[in-house]
């Protein structure tokens, strides 16, 4: 797939924790409305 | 090296053979084809409900078919264009386009990229499925308003999964799209050296975000309304149905974004090409795109003007939403001064691109129109605002998707297309689209309310035109599939560069056809 001289470019690490905070963000968006109008 | 850097093989190979390419392929050019054969394929079946609508409209009475089958023509037309044909489109484009565009050999997700897109037909078929089915398909509206869209009967549940499975699919795709581009830039390609189609790209993948989840979450708290006994939306149990409308316009407002600035970015290619300019003005698209990002999020109220807010919000709301015309004027404004004292030529992808300007202005216009409170209330619900929507949406939106398909078929396919025809598409559309949508303007302002499949007689000359305006369009764009299907079978050969005042790393250094994996080694951009 890619070359070792490309390696320096895919910052694994810099992804995941990307995915990982949009992933927590959309799930918050999620159930938010439905959380604050149950408490409501 | 550091520790978190991925090691891979330095293993080549080209596509699979057969079907299974498609079904297994993680590779962004694969999968933004099959988006975008995707895409034509639900503009075509929404396209054919549109024909049914107008068909219905061409006189007034009823002829053809029955109201509530009508109803669901219109709820099903808007449904399949907004998610099957608008939205995958520009996914499809940016699937080919980004990782070429910043030095990037694939998208940074592949195998959540093909699941991103696998999941659409299987929801779409399920949309479709209610058309067979007891109480037939949803007919409320794409709104899905309370109490109105619980009335639905078989098809509910249909329609609610859809619903979801094309949020899960929007949502993958757009964390995809983020952590391509903040992690997979070629080196020196900073944020602001990034074309202005990824830049818009980017900003529209965290409205995505933002707002897929929410509305996700409104019809999930339809479903349980419907089925599990809560009282969300139900006065009668505690809840408010106008609650519903804010949460789904919280969605709507910037999901028209969404449907628009990824056009931003493609016409801000396509006019500096052909006017053999630099883009006037870069940072000043970037600021403005961010900025009507941003005041996407507080206008949605400008869609309920007439559900009785307090006179503050609808002033808020109303002033809020006209700040959006100057950034919006700030992008019209570079196009324009792009252009000026620019050697230009006139081949098809620029005349959609200007069709694009002088049209999506006329709708951004008609949003003026509608954006102030006490005028609005005598255009609510009218054909001033299919009128409007349509200017936006068709020779906006869609009019930016065929600039781009003629723009970078040659660079995809490594043929170029045939310009005759590709001009004989551009003005046909362009005049047919006129005769369509104009006189809507005209009815909704004499009052014709939208959403019904009989009139008044003094609607009937202008329904007419419009409809005669409506078939043609249509044929139209069976000559666009011709074309795209005589380009992919053959042609005169593309160069690399495909136009004299191309510029970007996917035209100055990757072939026509690019390789099936492109910046194998990464590009150095100065």
């Amino acid at each position: 797939m890619m070359s070792d001289s490309q390696e320096h470019q895919v910052n694994r690490r810099g992804i995941r924790i990307t995915v990982l905070l949009l992933a927590l963000v959309a799930l918050g968006l999620y159930l938010g409305p439905m959380i604050m109008k149950v408490l409501d | 090296m550091s520790e978190h850097v991925a090691s891979h093989d330095d293993h080549h190979h080209g596509p699979e053979k057969g079907l299974m390419r498609w079904v297994r392929t993680t590779n962004h050019k694969d999968i933004g084809t099959l988006y975008l054969l995707f895409s034509l394929l639900m503009f075509m079946i929404g396209g054919a409900m549109a024909m049914i609508i107008r068909l219905e409209l061409f006189q007034p009475g009823m002829q053809f078919v029955e109201p509530g089958f009508f109803n669901s023509m219109t709820t099903m037309h808007a449904l399949i264009m907004v998610f099957g044909a608008v939205m995958p489109a520009f996914v499809g484009l940016a699937n080919w386009l980004i990782p070429m565009m910043i030095g990037a050999p694939d998208m940074a997700l592949p195998r959540m990229n093909n699941w991103s897109f696998w999941i659409l037909p299987f929801g779409f078929a399920m949309l479709l499925s209610t058309l067979f089915m007891e109480g037939g398909a949803p007919a409320a509206g794409w709104t899905m308003y309370p109490p109105l869209v619980l009335q639905t009967q078989d098809a509910f549940p249909f329609l609610i999964f859809t619903v979801h499975i094309l949020g899960i699919s929007s949502i993958m795709g757009a964390i995809n799209i983020v952590a391509t581009i903040l992690n997979m830039r070629a080196p020196g390609m900073s944020l602001m050296k990034m074309p202005l189609f990824v830049w818009t790209w980017f900003i529209t993948a965290y409205l995505l975000i933002a707002v897929m989840p929410v509305f996700a979450g409104a019809v999930t708290m339809l479903l349980t309304d419907q089925y599990f006994g809560t009282s969300f939306f139900d006065a009668a149990g505690g809840g408010d149905p106008v609650l519903f409308q804010h949460v789904f316009w919280f969605f709507g407002h910037p999901e028209v974004y969404i449907m628009i600035l990824p056009a931003f970015g493609i016409v801000s290619a396509i006019v500096p090409t052909f006017a053999r300019k630099p883009l006037f003005g870069y940072s000043s698209m970037v600021y403005a795109t961010a900025s009507i990002a941003f005041l996407s999020f507080i206008v949605w109220a400008h869609h309920m003007f007439t559900v009785g807010m307090p006179v503050a919000g609808e002033l808020f709301f109303m002033y809020a939403t006209m700040l959006i015309a100057v950034p919006t004027g700030v992008k019209v404004f570079n196009w324009v001064s792009t252009m000026w004292k620019g050697s230009m030529t006139f081949e098809t992808p620029m005349l959609f691109a200007l069709g694009f300007i002088i049209l999506f202005t006329i709708g951004g216009f008609s949003g003026l129109m509608l954006a102030i409170t006490p005028v609005d209330f005598q255009y609510h619900d009218t054909y001033f605002v299919v009128a409007h929507f349509h200017y936006v949406l068709v020779s906006g939106a869609i009019f930016s998707i065929m600039a781009a398909a003629y723009y970078w078929l040659p660079k995809w396919t490594g043929n170029m297309y045939d310009e005759r025809l590709g001009k004989i598409h551009f003005w046909l559309s362009t005049i047919f689209v006129n005769v369509l949508f104009f006189p809507q303007h005209f009815l909704g302002l004499a009052g014709m309310p939208r959403r019904i499949p009989d009139y008044s007689l003094q609607f009937a000359d202008w329904n007419m035109v419009s409809s005669i305006g409506g078939f043609a369009f249509g044929l139209t764009q069976l000559l666009f599939c011709y074309i795209v299907y005589k380009t992919i079978r053959g042609g005169e050969k593309a160069t690399d560069r495909v136009w004299e005042g191309a510029t970007g790393l996917e035209f100055e250094q990757l072939s026509s056809p690019p390789p099936y994996h492109s910046f194998t080694e990464a590009p150095l951009v100065k």
